[in-house]
């Protein structure tokens, strides 16, 4: 006889005993582990954020030394290259 | 060996920041490669740029700029105009009154030999467009600014090749000159 289409059930979540993942010793230690990845990319960006920062004051600051005649006539090519640091009016 | 070639970017912090980057690969194709249809691409970017700037004063980087790109299309007139501009004003910011840490960042962008550098660059303006008369007079002016301030002269090579350029035009004129007087006779 014809084949009836029954959806067929969806496995459910595989449920073991209480408690979530198990412990396994050593995990996130290991250079290629995630978190170990993720710290070190972070010291990185704090680095290099840290790095735009100190030449973005430079810039402004110089930027700011100068007289309004001196800015004109240097034109855009001595504005600053980055934008000012949020913290400084 | 190549100068090496400025790396391409396409994200920027502000209009200066791609000002910057637009007049050094200019610079580099237009003068360090020789590949004029390469430094137009940039030269267009760079036009659009300066168009689009509020700043109604004239700068010492607008006129180069402009200059440039008059050169790059071949408008020599206009880019003589914007090379004179270029000069007279970096005399102005020398003699602008300054402190000495305002002086330092200013000379940092235009220094004496900034200056004589785009005295060489208008001299050569000068004898493509046929005035090699006023191309001599340039450079003269350039040398005598570099013994004033103690810095190297670097168009000593153009001056001689203009000088002795001029000494054949006026032997051939002298000789076209007596060819003439001599049929006459």
């Amino acid at each position: 006889m014809g084949e009836r289409l029954v959806k067929k059930k969806k496995p459910g979540k595989k449920r073991g005993p209480k408690g979530g993942i198990k412990h396994q010793p050593g995990r996130g230690h290991d250079s290629k582990s995630k978190p170990h990845k993720t710290k070190r990319f972070r010291k990185v960006q704090a680095r290099q954020r840290e790095e735009q920062e100190r030449l973005a004051r430079e810039q402004w600051a110089e930027w700011d030394s100068l007289p309004d005649q001196t800015r004109k006539l240097l034109g855009p090519e001595a504005d600053p290259k980055l934008p000012r640091p949020t913290d400084e009016t | 060996m190549k100068p090496k070639t400025p790396a391409n970017r396409r994200t920027f912090a502000n209009v200066a920041d791609e000002w910057s980057y637009l007049h050094l690969k200019l610079l580099y194709w237009m003068y360090d490669r020789g590949d004029y249809r390469k430094a137009k691409l940039f030269a267009r970017r760079l036009d659009k740029l300066i168009s689009a700037d509020e700043r109604t004063d004239p700068s010492i980087s607008c006129a180069e700029a402009l200059s440039l790109i008059a050169e790059l299309k071949g408008d020599l007139d206009r880019a003589i105009h914007f090379r004179e501009l270029a000069v007279r004003l970096i005399h102005r910011l020398h003699a602008l009154p300054h402190n000495p840490a305002q002086k330092a960042i200013a000379r940092r962008y235009y220094d004496y030999d900034d200056l004589s550098h785009f005295m060489d660059l208008l001299a050569i303006l000068y004898h493509d467009s046929g005035n090699l008369l006023k191309a001599i007079e340039v450079l003269r002016e350039s040398r005598n600014y570099c013994e004033d301030h103690g810095i190297p002269f670097d168009g000593q090579d153009l001056l001689d090749d203009y000088l002795k350029e001029n000494l054949e035009y006026k032997g051939a004129s002298a000789t076209g000159r007596t060819q003439k007087a001599r049929s006459a006779v």
